[in-house]
């Protein structure tokens, strides 16, 4: 009976098409997971309600995919009609089948020895879009790949990696064109977010995320810094379909931690870009860290929600930014409304009622070095938040911990590492983890779950009243949504860095999330 | 780290912290033997980042055998 659907699995596989419209609609498919946080709205949450809080004591391994590399597995899968695509560093995409993890097919890129990385050779996942499978591989390219054979389409570059252009990211997909960002923020190079024609890989547009001569926003830098700006754009965004925006975290000011050579704010780092989908022309910014001199990209998922702010209906951005604050944005216009620090920081006295941090003096790295909250890796990073609409509360992972931040020589060299400084440990403490659960509009505490260590996996909540997520030290775990009660956890052997996805397969709903260098499926066990 | 475990059941444990994780603590007790905790079991922990298992030397050298100490210490320096 079980080979029997697997046969039918892996039939299935064969056929599989994505249109626009079923992204679109992706909840209305839960069965799925179609696109890197589930849907185009960036909440990871979904209504799968198989897997419960009554009965999650009864999750078991289902299988496991090891990868054979050295660096950890940061794969978001995606799932389609019993299909799975995944990543694998350092340069690997594999199809596999859902239900028992058997390899379909494999593509390993060819990738140059002389790569320039700020953060070892990792990847968050692909994207679908029709009959393909889109992938941004390490030294820059984007790569249309047939879904059912693996077989390359095209393949276009869109950056020399010897100048410090990279790509981690899932590329986004939307109607007709493919999305990506670019890493390469500790080496000067020119953010951009691009878009591409999903059967041909024509660039359809271009948006930087620092300004040339002559353009809006140039004022912000002193001098020709734009020229080594960076804000690069290395975690997938999220599309808001009924106003046509893509909305795009960008990354830290170059040089990082030595701010004395780029005076200004530095626009457009630091910042939420909302661009046309069609044109890529930006139609609003929010600018979270002006002059930022301690590396916190906003580089997270910005989650989208329809929901009530202040007692009144409202479409809203929320996100809890790296800088130790919890902000709430209006999705149309970019215009502020609310921000709570979320983890302890010392930074600012808060943000003033136009959105801008009322910085505190004496905060920037020095020579000798500067204690500051949160660490350059902040109150929490690229690992993907999740907001429940059953619970109305913002699932974060969070890093509870200062740093003491130097300021360094930082004098340009196209190629090479520019960051002006760094950050020690602070030894008198030990920092810890967190999953904290905000309220929506407020971003007060609702709960939270310790952890020993920082947080570094993202977060998968459920109509199962279940929050997913894992822990630096190889837990898996899940929590009462409502609550945060531990309900289950599985040693899996490896720190959990990637976020977690459901899909449900031969009637059986399954929870994936990579453990260290593997990928594992989870159901329930009978 | 010294560090001390106090159980729910009413023990404590003492000695050199090994390992901590979310779910358990690994403590060395200072008579060697290696305690594997889970920490639903535990009712408090408390770590002592400056206190040293090494006994004090304080009192047992006058100054000047301290004198000594040191002025030997420094010749070793000076023959390297």
């Amino acid at each position: 009976m079980r080979l029997a659907t697997a046969a039918l699995s892996l039939a299935a596989a064969v056929s599989a098409q994505v249109p626009y419209e079923r992204i679109l609609e992706a909840r209305k498919e839960p069965h799925n997971w179609l696109t890197y946080s589930g849907t185009y709205d960036g909440q990871r949450y979904s209504s799968l309600n198989q897997i419960h809080a009554g009965n999650v004591k009864k999750l078991g391994v289902a299988w496991v995919q090891q990868s054979g590399a050295t660096e950890p597995t940061q794969t978001s899968p995606i799932v389609v009609d019993g299909t799975m695509y995944i990543t694998e560093p350092p340069n690997v995409v594999k199809a596999l089948d859902a239900l028992t993890g058997t390899v379909i097919w494999t593509y390993k890129k060819t990738i140059p020895d002389d790569l320039r990385l700020c953060c070892s050779r990792v990847n968050r996942g692909v994207a679908v879009l029709d009959d393909m499978v889109y992938y941004t591989s390490i030294d820059a390219h984007m790569i249309a790949l047939d879904a059912k054979t693996g077989r390359v389409r095209w393949d276009v570059s869109f950056g020399d990696h010897k100048l410090g252009y990279s790509s981690t990211n899932a590329p986004l997909a939307i109607k007709g064109k493919v999305i990506t960002g670019v890493g390469g923020g500790e080496y000067g190079i020119r953010g951009f977010v691009d878009a591409y024609d999903a059967k041909t890989g024509k660039r359809l547009w271009r948006t930087h995320t620092v300004p040339a001569r002559g353009e809006p926003g140039v004022e912000t830098w002193a001098g020709k810094s734009y020229e080594s700006g960076s804000g690069s754009t290395w975690v997938t965004g999220s599309y808001d379909p009924v106003n046509n925006l893509v909305i795009w975290g960008v990354g830290n000011p170059g040089p990082d931690w030595n701010g004395d050579v780029r005076k200004g704010d530095n626009l457009y780092t630091d910042s939420f870009i909302a661009l046309d989908g069609g044109t890529g022309e930006m139609k609003w910014f929010y600018l979270f860290t002006p002059h930022d001199t301690h590396d916190w990209d906003a580089t997270q998922v910005p989650v989208l929600i329809d929901g009530t702010f202040r007692g009144q209906p409202r479409k809203m951005v929320a996100t809890a930014n790296r800088n130790a604050f919890y902000y709430v944005l209006d999705r149309a216009t970019g215009k502020y409304l609310h921000a709570k620090p979320y983890v302890k920081q010392t930074w600012a006295r808060g943000i003033d009622d136009n959105g801008r941090p009322m910085m505190l003096p004496g905060t920037d790295p020095t020579v000798e070095g500067n204690l500051l909250y949160p660490s350059l890796a902040g109150g929490t990073n690229w690992f993907s938040p999740s907001w429940s609409p059953k619970h109305n509360l913002f699932y974060v992972p969070v890093r509870e911990e200062g740093a003491y931040y130097y300021k360094g020589e930082a004098e340009f060299k196209p190629g090479a590492l520019f960051n002006g400084g760094g950050q020690r440990s602070n030894p008198a403490e030990e920092p810890y983890g967190a999953i904290r659960a905000l309220e929506t509009d407020s971003g007060n505490l609702k709960w939270e779950f310790r952890m020993k260590t920082q947080a570094s996996a993202g977060i998968l909540s459920t109509a199962g009243d279940i929050v997913f997520s894992g822990t630096g030290q190889g837990d898996v775990i899940a929590l009462h949504a409502a609550t945060g009660e531990l309900l289950w956890k599985f040693k899996g052997g490896g720190g959990v860095i990637a976020a977690p996805v459901t899909y449900l397969v031969g009637g059986k709903q399954y929870i994936s999330l990579a453990v260290g260098r593997a990928l594992f499926a989870f159901t329930l066990v009978e | 780290m010294d560090t001390t475990v106090s159980m729910k059941s009413g023990g404590k444990i003492n000695g050199r912290r090994l390992n901590e994780e979310t779910f358990t603590i690994v403590v060395q007790d200072y008579g060697g033997k290696v305690h594997v905790i889970d920490k639903t079991n535990v009712a408090e922990v408390v770590k002592d980042r400056k206190k040293s298992p090494m006994p004090s030397y304080g009192g047992k050298l006058s100054a000047s055998e301290i004198d000594d100490v040191v002025s030997f210490l420094v010749s070793l320096q000076e023959a390297r």
